[in-house]
């Protein structure tokens, strides 16, 4: 599959996707690029700004099997991933596969349930897999994770811990619309769409699984220059001697930056990488992978407002300045 | 009334040349030889009223406003005139205008800058501050020539290798080329040796220095190429396309592994030089804009607007076209008249040299007519008469006397009649010059000029003829080729016959003739421009040295030879460093730091380095021996015990151990106070 295939089916994808979703494109580009890149991600904003409609109708458009869990305090983590339930008529333990086992998993709220059970994604999301009583049940191909969560409310909620966090390619913010996006919208539903009834709009399967996977596969051999994997070394590394960052992140980070960069490449019909493509996806990268020293946060400086010092301060590749 | 009284009758009695119609065609070939008539005659009353058809300004407006000269013409002209309908009633109101302008042009002079008068003081200051400014312009100019040449100074050796310790190419790496006309040069070098990255890398970095230079977009580190095409896109939107097109170009080089071939060079350094130059042609229709208004407001209505007047000439050259001349204003030189013109009436305001004068006389003497009109110029002997313009003995008078045709011309003119207002009169010479100096025929005298219409006793106009079949006429004034002539009498009449024998190609001469220069400083002179272009040379020179723009071969600004303390400070620490005297560096920096210790400690009077070590181990709660080991290590060689360990280490090891014990040292010494201490509590707080 060459990237001017690839980029024509993403194109066809974006404008699917556009039918349902109005006003999003970027969060939009970037979910459509970590699923490129085989990556999970993470949506935070305010509710009501179309989260649950962009997984629902990204499920529908890439033709995989989609699942929703809510989560809840009570949620168990059995309830994610299933479990042995003993069959009276067999007289033995059956599983009983939990709605982990999908192709495209919503994991909606994620944050309302106890780190106990958003640690039962953790195997999950890393290893594609999971591990109940000693048995390793490999998931389906393709699997991606897209998480919402609200960050206005603190009531009742947990936040996700850095293990879980780190295994989200991407963090995106989702914003509220502006007025023009707002109009389109408030005509759509004026036109008779309905978020709850997605058939009636009729969106058009663009890609089936297989092929889904294929393209991820095609996405690894996008070429990366030496200097540009440079360029993302030192931008990840200087997120751990930031001065206001307590811990900086991971080498996970750097491989999920260049993964990201791959596929933003073939979105743009390139087959190799160039720095803007690390600069674009840098802060949804790395934004949830860092913590904030507590000075930081009490003036109010915020992780993207680090990583934008931070590339500020890295030199880019083959530039002709100073 | 006076009309009637003014009209003079002339037997018409035709010459058989007269009678006999000839070709136009072939008199424009060959000026008129002989004095037959060059095309027939033709009624010249319809022909005035056709010209009188149009719009004409003082015809149609009563309060048009007339000149003193002109409202001499109101009592000649008639009270009702369907041609002319509101000139007598605008005649009624006197003379209401005032000629502020005369487009008369005055004797010329060479050209001179000449300083307006002042008091020797300011004049002397003027020529001070002259002398300054041209001494300072050249100062500038030999500095920055001699800034080229100047060979690279110790102090800058000594900054690359200070700033550099690694090797000198590093350093060469650091020097960031920025001239935009340097990078293509260099890019062309590149790519003429076959370095086409390098020529591609340099090409780029051209254009994008150029649109830093157009603070359209921002060089620095941090910036991707992408920055910059968005930059290019929110500034100029149309050139996006292209930029993007470069930076794809260079990027499917420098990211994506495509070989730097010379097509790819050449498609890019197309789109750079393009790109370069896009700006300016953005400016070309700007200033070809400006340059068309201009040219149009050179070419207004205003110019020769006078000519539509009572007293101009526009209708005059109307009825002259009409009647079948082929009249025309002659704007080159009176030098350069052949037998393509058969006739040339020379107006007041002309210029006339002594080699046209020449050349006329040539031109005449081989058929050409020359009709003279007034003016004051001096004319030649050969012509053998003279304007006489002294003032008249009785005040000018409301009934001038008709124009009248002496006896032996009736056969010259028609049956006509004709006046003009009082004015000059025409002086046969005496004797008259034997001949033209051009004549063919040297033995034959020309014969003398003879009037050939008369005011009172006064020749009005006289005509000579010449043996090569030219003749002159010159007449008093020339007021019969102003417009308003046209309506009294029979003056357009009179004013055809007199010209009809010249033949049809006719050229009227003016203030304008010979304007055309026979090379660009006579023009430049004759427009008095080499003021304005010396002030505009000099302002242009000032900008462009203002601006540091190349005079020769671009060199990089003269680096400030002020230095802040901290460069200095490195410096030497390089120095040491390269002279590996590391050690020796550490030993003066640790008595002074021992010395400063014992101050603040006040440990002075002689306590050794036990107590200053306790104290120190006290303060930063280190271990006494670790505080001790730096101090001794910090003492000069005689003072300390031989180490055997350090005897072993290589030499830059040992440069590394005694760095690390300068630092110690300096730790230790900040812990005591000063502006170390200072510094960091303040960072703290």
């Amino acid at each position: 599959m060459n990237v001017s295939v690839l980029k024509d089916k993403l194109d066809r994808i974006r404008a699917e996707i556009g039918r349902a979703v109005i006003g999003q494109e970027e969060v939009i580009e970037h979910t459509l690029i970590a699923v490129l890149a085989r990556g999970h991600v993470l949506l935070e904003g305010a509710p009501g700004l179309g989260k649950t409609l962009l997984v629902r109708t990204l499920g529908r458009v890439l033709g995989c099997e989609n699942k929703r869990i809510q989560f809840t305090p009570d949620l168990m983590p059995s309830d994610v991933t299933g479990g042995n339930v003993f069959n009276q008529q067999r007289g033995a333990f059956e599983f009983l596969r939990g709605p982990v086992f999908t192709q495209l998993l919503l994991a909606d709220e994620i944050n309302r349930a106890p780190a106990k059970t958003q640690s039962s994604l953790l195997e999950a999301m890393q290893e594609r897999s999971v591990t109940i009583d000693g048995t390793t049940r490999p998931l389906p191909e393709p699997f991606f994770v897209i998480a919402t969560q609200n960050p206005i409310e603190s009531q009742g909620t947990y936040p996700l811990p850095e293990a879980q966090l780190d295994r989200f390619l991407f963090k995106l913010d989702v914003r509220h619309p502006n007025t023009a996006n707002e109009k389109a919208i408030l005509a759509s539903h004026l036109a008779g769409f309905d978020a709850s009834a997605l058939d009636r709009v009729g969106l058009a399967r663009v890609t089936t699984p297989e092929e889904l996977v294929a393209m991820q596969t095609a996405i690894r051999g996008v070429r990366v220059d030496d200097s540009v994997l440079e360029y993302i070394a030192d931008i990840v590394g200087r997120t751990r001697s930031h001065r206001s960052l307590y811990f900086g992140a991971s080498p996970r980070a750097s491989i999920a930056l260049l993964a990201g960069a791959q596929a933003h490449a073939v979105s743009t019909g390139r087959d190799f990488v160039i720095p803007d493509d690390v600069k674009a996806l840098a802060p949804a990268a790395i934004r949830h992978r860092v913590g904030l020293q507590p000075d930081a946060e009490i003036e109010g400086v915020s992780a993207d407002d680090c990583v934008a010092e931070i590339l500020r301060e890295v030199r880019v590749p083959a530039t002709i300045a100073a | 009334m006076t009309a009637a009284a003014l009209l003079f009758v002339v037997a018409a009695t035709a010459t058989g040349g007269a009678a006999a119609p000839a070709a136009p065609a072939s008199t424009a070939a060959a000026p008129a030889s002989a004095p037959a008539d060059p095309f027939p005659r033709k009624d010249v009353a319809p022909l005035v009223k056709q010209v009188f058809a149009g719009p004409i300004p003082f015809c149609n407006n009563p309060r048009y406003p007339l000149t003193k000269d002109e409202v001499r013409w109101c009592t000649l002209i008639p009270k009702q005139d369907a041609r002319c309908p509101e000139l007598a009633r605008a005649c009624n109101r006197g003379a209401t205008a005032e000629i502020v302008g005369h487009r008369a042009r005055p004797q010329q002079s060479s050209t001179t800058i000449r300083f307006p008068s002042a008091p020797a003081p300011v004049r002397i200051l003027l020529w001070i501050l002259l002398a300054v400014g041209g001494a300072f312009l050249i100062y500038l100019i030999a500095r920055q020539a001699l800034a080229q040449r100047r060979p690279a100074k110790e102090e800058d050796a000594i900054e690359v290798a200070t700033a550099a310790p690694d090797d000198a190419a590093a350093a060469a790496a650091r020097q960031v080329e920025t001239d935009v006309q340097r990078l293509l040069e260099r890019a062309r070098a590149a790519a003429a040796r076959g370095d086409f990255g390098a020529a591609l890398d340099d090409a780029y970095a051209a254009l994008l220095r150029k649109l830093e230079g157009a603070n359209i977009v921002t060089v620095e580190s941090h910036r991707t190429n992408g920055d910059h095409v968005r930059d290019v896109g929110r500034q100029l939107p149309a050139l996006r396309p292209r930029m993007q097109a470069v930076v794809s170009s260079v990027e499917e080089v420098q990211f994506g592994g495509s070989a730097p071939t010379e097509s790819r060079f050449r498609s890019v350094m197309l789109d750079v030089v393009g790109l370069l130059g896009e700006r300016l042609a953005a400016c070309v229709p700007f200033i070809a804009a400006i340059g068309l208004a201009a040219l149009l407001a050179g070419c207004s209505d205003d110019r020769d607007s006078w000519e539509h007047s009572t007293s101009g000439r526009v209708l005059v050259v109307d009825l002259l076209k009409r009647y079948g001349f082929t009249a025309r204003e002659r704007l080159a030189s009176l030098s350069k008249l052949d037998a393509t013109v058969s006739s040339v009436l020379l107006l007041p305001d002309t210029r006339v040299e002594d080699a046209d004068w020449n050349a006329i006389a040539k031109w005449t003497g081989e058929g050409g007519t020359l009709i003279v009109a007034g003016g004051t110029r001096t004319l030649p002997e050969w012509i053998g008469a003279t304007i006489v313009t002294d003032p008249p003995a009785t005040p000018a008078t409301n009934s001038p006397p008709p124009l009248t045709v002496p006896p032996e011309q009736a056969d010259r003119l028609p049956k006509l009649t004709a006046v003009v207002p009082d004015g000059a009169r025409v002086q046969i010479s005496t004797p008259a010059p034997r001949q033209q100096p051009y004549s063919e025929d040297g033995d034959e005298e020309d014969p003398p000029p003879l009037p050939i219409i008369v005011r009172g006793k006064a020749p009005y106009a006289v005509e000579r003829t010449y043996e090569g079949g030219g003749r002159a006429i010159v007449i008093a004034d020339d007021r019969l080729l102003s417009n308003v002539s046209l309506l009294v009498g029979d003056n357009a009449r009179l004013l055809v016959e007199l010209l009809r024998p010249g033949g049809p190609k006719l050229e009227l001469t003016g203030e304008l003739t010979g304007l055309v220069s026979q090379d660009p400083i006579t023009s430049v002179q004759r427009g008095r421009l080499a003021p304005a272009i010396l002030q505009l040379v000099l302002l242009i020179v000032l900008f462009f040295v203002y601006k540091g723009a190349h005079f020769g071969r671009p060199v990089d600004p003269i680096a400030n030879s002020r230095r802040a303390f901290s460069e200095h400070a490195r410096a030497i620490g390089m120095q040491y460093g390269r002279r590996r005297a590391g050690r020796h560096a550490l030993e003066i920096y640790g008595s002074y730091a021992l010395d400063r210790m014992r101050e603040r400690l006040n440990l002075t009077g002689g306590k050794g380095l036990l107590a200053v070590a306790e104290e120190l181990a006290t303060r930063t709660g280190r271990p006494l021996g670790d505080v001790m080991r730096v101090l001794v290590e910090s003492r000069p060689a005689n003072q300390r015990p031989t180490d055997p360990e350090r005897d072993a280490l290589a030499q830059e090891a040992n440069a590394a151990k005694d760095l690390a014990t300068l630092r110690d040292l300096y730790t230790l010494l900040a812990t005591t106070g000063g502006a170390g201490e200072r510094i960091r509590s303040q960072r703290q707080a």
